[in-house]
C-alpha cells in the first residue's frame, strides 16, 4: 500500500476532483427525462472520458498507472451514480459534485484495498 | 525498422519527460533503483532507453549497451547517459532488427517496453536469441490486469491510448513465455498492472 504523503495526497486529490467534476458535469447533462439503464450506461462511458485528460495531467504529477487506473474507475462511477440520481429527479450542481467526490474517494480506497489484496495474495509469483 | 512507430516516438520525444519525468519515475523509483540493481558485470543490452529516465537508477560502473528505436529520443537521453558514471552505449535501432550475434549478452533489461512493441512475442524472441542460455530478463512492465473494472477499462482505454503511446492491456508475462523464455519470478508493484519480470532463455 502506498504510505508516501505526497501520493497520498495526490491519489486522493485526483480522485476527489474527477468525481466532482464528472459528477457536476453528468448533473448539467442528464435529468429526470432519461430512463435510468441508458443514463446509467450513456453517464459510465461519459465519465470515463471526462476523466482521461485529468488523469493524463495529474498523472504526470502522481504517477501514470496509479493515477489513470483509479481516476478512470472513478469517473466510470461517478459518472454512474450521478447519472441514475438525476433520472429519478433533479440534483442539484453541488450536490452533484459532492455524490462523486464522495465517489472518488470511495474507489481511491476501494483500489488501495484492492491493491492490498493483490499483493498479499501473489506478493512474489513464482513458477 | 518500423517506420511508423519510430515516427511516433519522434515525436512524442521532445514532450516525453513533461508526462513521464516526474510523478512516474518518483513513485516508480525504489522498484526500479531494485531491479537494476540486478545488473551484473556481464554483458548487459538495455531496451528501450528512451528519454534515459531510467539511467539515474542504473548501478554504477556498469557497461551497458542501450537501444531505441527513436533516434530523437536519444538525442534527449545523451544529457543522462553523459551523467552516467559508467559505459552506456547507445544506438537507434528496432528490437525485431538488431545485428548482435546470438548469446552475445549476459543480461537484458527493459522498463515500460513492451506495452508499445508492436509485435511483442517476436521482439521478446530477439532477446531471447541475443541472449546467452540461461541469460537473464529483467523486466519493469505495465500490462492490463485480470481484475474487473480495471480490465474493461483499460481494454476501452487501449484504442485511445496506442494513437498517444503504449496499449494497456497488453498481457506481457504471457508474452514472455510465449516468446521462449522461462518465467523465474513475477513481482506485483501496483495491483497486477504494475509489474517486475524476470526470466531466463
Amino acid at each position: 500500500m502506498e504510505t508516501r504523503p505526497y501520493f497520498v495526497f495526490g491519489d486522493l486529490l485526483a480522485n476527489a476532483t474527477a468525481g466532482a467534476l464528472v459528477g457536476a458535469i453528468s448533473a448539467l447533462i442528464f435529468g429526470p427525462s432519461w430512463n435510468m439503464l441508458v443514463a446509467m450506461f450513456v453517464g459510465m462511458a461519459i465519465g470515463m472520458v471526462l476523466s482521461l485528460p485529468l488523469a493524463l495531467g495529474l498523472g504526470a504529477l502522481f504517477g501514470a498507472m496509479e493515477v489513470m487506473v483509479p481516476v478512470m474507475t472513478t469517473g466510470m462511477v461517478a459518472g454512474m451514480v450521478v447519472s441514475m440520481r438525476a433520472s429519478m429527479g433533479d440534483v442539484g450542481l453541488g450536490r452533484a459534485a459532492e455524490i462523486g467526490m464522495m465517489s472518488g474517494v470511495g474507489v481511491m480506497i476501494a483500489t488501495y484495498l484492492a491493491n492490498a489484496v493483490i499483493k498479499r495474495r501473489a506478493p512474489k509469483w513464482t513458477q | 525498422m518500423d517506420a511508423v512507430t519510430k515516427a511516433k516516438w519522434d515525436k512524442v520525444a521532445p514532450n516525453f519527460d513533461v508526462m513521464s519525468g516526474y510523478g512516474p519515475e518518483k513513485r516508480w523509483a525504489p522498484y526500479k533503483r531494485e531491479l537494476f540493481s540486478k545488473m551484473g558485470d556481464g554483458r548487459i543490452l538495455f531496451l528501450a532507453v528512451g528519454t534515459g529516465l531510467d539511467i539515474p537508477f542504473f548501478p554504477p560502473r556498469k557497461s551497458v549497451v542501450g537501444i531505441d528505436i527513436s533516434d530523437k529520443m536519444l538525442e534527449v537521453a545523451k544529457p543522462r547517459i553523459d551523467a552516467y558514471d559508467g559505459e552506456i552505449e547507445t544506438h537507434p535501432m528496432d528490437v525485431h532488427e538488431m545485428p548482435f550475434g546470438d548469446g552475445s549478452f549476459d543480461q537484458v533489461f527493459t522498463s515500460c517496453t513492451f506495452c508499445s512493441v508492436p509485435t511483442p512475442v517476436q521482439g521478446l524472441a530477439q532477446l531471447r536469441r541475443v541472449l546467452r542460455p540461461g541469460g537473464d530478463l529483467y523486466m519493469f512492465e505495465h500490462t492490463g490486469s485480470r481484475y474487473y473494472p480495471f480490465r474493461l477499462m483499460m481494454n476501452l482505454m487501449t484504442p485511445l491510448t496506442s494513437r498517444l503511446g503504449p496499449e494497456m492491456n497488453r498481457d506481457t508475462v504471457h508474452n514472455v513465455g510465449a516468446a521462449g523464455f522461462e518465467l523465474r519470478e513475477v513481482q506485483h508493484v501496483y495491483l497486477d498492472v504494475v509489474k517486475t519480470i524476470h526470466a531466463t532463455a
